[in-house]
């Protein structure tokens, strides 16, 4: 006999406390897996996508900057073009140090001649590119070559396959980089020449032409110099080059930023309210437990039992049930968010970064953590209120 | 029979308050317990014989006076020495059922153990099983407090206030609800172990033809000895 035993056969005994605390501390869990999972998530994404980007400012055609914004974090395919001169002009305005152009197309749906449908496809300049470049310097030291790509984290080789088909056109996948949680994981980069090369080679072996409007681009990354304000040379390149709009780094995916401040403040008073409500919860059940056990801890305390042997007992039980619960509270939530993750980015119009696994069982450590205090508060006045009463009174009816 | 007293109680009260009420529970009790001593305290209900009881457990605070257990003041004690003089000096049979109604016969008889020297459980299993086997419940070991009547359930409780070898027995009204059959079974168990053991018994009940069990007889009637 031992008090972990004890705490066991009390907790079986008082089936319907300790299902109520079993309960509380799995919505408790699951509120705030799901919120910390899908608000964090958003966030990390949104700043994954722009590290990705790497750019203080890009450069779209007018009128695209949505369908831009939306490849982006979506890997929702774009269709436009500029002027390639643009890129001169843009590289003339004060402030800005690097720029680099890149071509924004998709594979085909419903084609044979694709290995995967309606895929985003970014073709970058090896020349002047800064964004994959440190990825490649360090990844592939040769750097990506004609027919060569890199993909996102959820770009694979077609079972059975060992080059990846675009219009036709066999593409050697040579690395994977990391997952940002956004659009780009399903997206594919390759260079200037082999854009090009497979447009050119589609006229014969794909069902229908990739066609690359001759001197043209899709999108301008500009790199600003030190101590200018993005803000100051994204205005000067709108005034300055017709027919585009430059947008700062900073500023992008606005839609996504005020959804996910929205979601953020929703989920930060839900998790209060029913943070709130669980302690309340718990320590009325608890309380009403501890009066029904008045005599039962007063014996213990005939017995031999310290103050601090009963309060530690009483603990024990709510944190058995605290762990318990908030692990099969914050596991099936995990689960059904990672099983869900497609629907949840529908309905929040924007992606999040799922945590790996380490990441996963990190927070529900934390989690685990925060509902183990959380029952010990609802638990410590009843429990400390018996534990200091003399045996006699809570013996007494 | 050693006649250094066991117990001795000085000019001790106790009042409950509650609101606008005092209830003198206990008004200046003085006596003295000798050890191996089979005392009954009888008394009508409300006469403060439970109370001096738990007075003596150190169960409760004593308002005014002092309660001496071989010498020592239960109540100058700290908490963790109190609760280990009561775990280790002092057995308990209440009025009420105390069984712990999770655990089994067995494991009721052998919870002191749980909360005294760990060097104590060594060998308590087969002690709870002689215990039990000495109330005549062998065949009770596994048995639920739910699964015994009313007089069972006191064998074990007699049994388990046994567990850790007490100086001093403290019975509250032990068979109070029990049947007469029933009442002199358990009596003649208390006489039994007293006999057997040496051990010191104090025993209330408001029965006062129980009396005849004890070696000495003590009256209680609002809250004072008379």
């Amino acid at each position: 006999m031992n008090l972990l035993r004890l705490t066991w056969r009390n907790i079986n005994d008082s089936a319907f406390r300790s299902w109520v605390v079993f309960l509380c501390a799995l919505m408790l869990a699951a509120f705030a897996v799901s919120g910390t999972v899908v608000v964090g998530g958003a966030q990390k994404s949104l700043r994954l996508a722009l590290e990705r980007l790497g750019a203080d400012v890009i450069v779209v055609p007018s009128g695209s900057e949505t369908g831009v914004e939306n490849a982006l974090l979506m890997g929702r395919p774009v269709h436009t073009w500029m002027p390639a001169s643009n890129l001169e002009h843009i590289a003339a305005i004060e402030g800005v140090d690097t720029v680099s152009p890149q071509l924004y197309l998709a594979t085909l749906r419903g084609a044979t001649c694709c290995s995967v449908p309606e895929m985003f496809l970014i073709a970058y300049d090896p020349v002047s590119d800064f964004t994959l470049r440190p990825w490649l310097e360090e990844h592939i030291e040769d750097g990506l070559h004609m027919g060569d790509a890199v993909g996102g984290s959820f770009v694979y080789l077609p079972a059975g396959q060992e080059l990846i088909y675009v219009y036709g056109y066999g593409i050697d996948l040579r690395g994977k980089l990391e997952a940002t949680g956004t659009g780009l994981d399903q997206s594919m980069f390759f260079t200037f020449d082999t854009a090009h090369e497979i447009a050119r080679l589609s006229t014969t072996q794909a069902e229908q032409e990739l066609i690359i409007p001759p001197d043209s681009i899709s999108s301008v990354l500009v790199r600003i110099t030190n101590h200018s304000d993005p803000r100051v040379v994204a205005d000067e390149i709108a005034r300055r080059v017709p027919g585009v709009t430059a947008l700062v780094s900073a500023s992008l995916f606005q839609t996504q930023r005020g959804n996910i401040l929205a979601l953020s403040r929703s989920v930060i008073a839900l998790l209060g309210i029913v943070w709130v409500l669980a302690i309340a919860l718990i320590a009325l059940v608890f309380s009403i437990a501890v009066n029904e056990r008045r005599r039962q801890l007063g014996v213990m305390r005939a017995l031999g039992a310290t103050r601090r042997t009963v309060l530690v007992s009483l603990l024990s039980e709510g944190a058995a049930l605290a762990l318990s619960g908030g692990v099969v509270g914050a596991a099936v939530t995990a689960f059904a968010i990672s099983l869900f993750r497609n629907l949840i980015m529908d309905l929040m119009g924007g992606p999040f970064f799922f945590p790996n696994p380490f990441q996963l069982a990190l927070l529900i450590l934390e989690v685990l953590a925060v509902t183990l205090v959380t029952v010990w508060i609802a638990v410590l006045i009843p429990a400390l209120k018996i534990s200091l009463t003399d045996p006699a009174i809570a013996m007494r009816e | 029979m050693n006649a250094q007293p066991i117990i001795e109680i000085q000019n001790a009260s106790k009042t409950y308050t509650s609101k606008n009420t005092q209830v003198h529970a206990v008004q200046d009790v003085s006596m003295s317990i000798d050890r191996g001593e089979f005392v009954v305290i009888t008394g009508r209900s409300g006469s403060g014989k439970t109370t001096l009881l738990n007075l003596v457990a150190g169960l409760a605070t004593p308002t005014s006076g002092r309660i001496l257990l071989d010498g020592a003041e239960v109540w100058q004690l700290p908490d963790r020495e109190q609760s280990r003089l009561r775990n280790r000096r002092l057995g308990f049979v209440f009025q009420f059922p105390s069984l712990m109604p999770s655990l089994t016969s067995l494991e009721n008889v052998m919870l002191p153990t749980m909360f005294g020297d760990p060097a104590a459980r060594e060998g308590a299993r087969d002690r709870a099983v002689q215990l039990l086997t000495d109330v005549g419940l062998s065949d009770k070991l596994n048995a639920y407090p739910r699964q015994l009547s009313g007089g069972q359930q006191q064998r074990v409780v007699i049994a388990r206030s046994l567990m850790n070898q007490p100086d001093l027995l403290l019975a509250d009204e032990p068979t109070s609800d029990l049947d007469e059959l029933t009442e002199q079974e358990i009596m003649g168990i208390f006489r039994d172990i007293h006999q057997r053991t040496g051990i010191t018994v104090l025993l209330v009940t408001h029965a006062s033809e129980l009396e005849v069990f004890g070696t000495r007889g003590v009256r209680m009637a609002g809250g004072q000895i008379v």
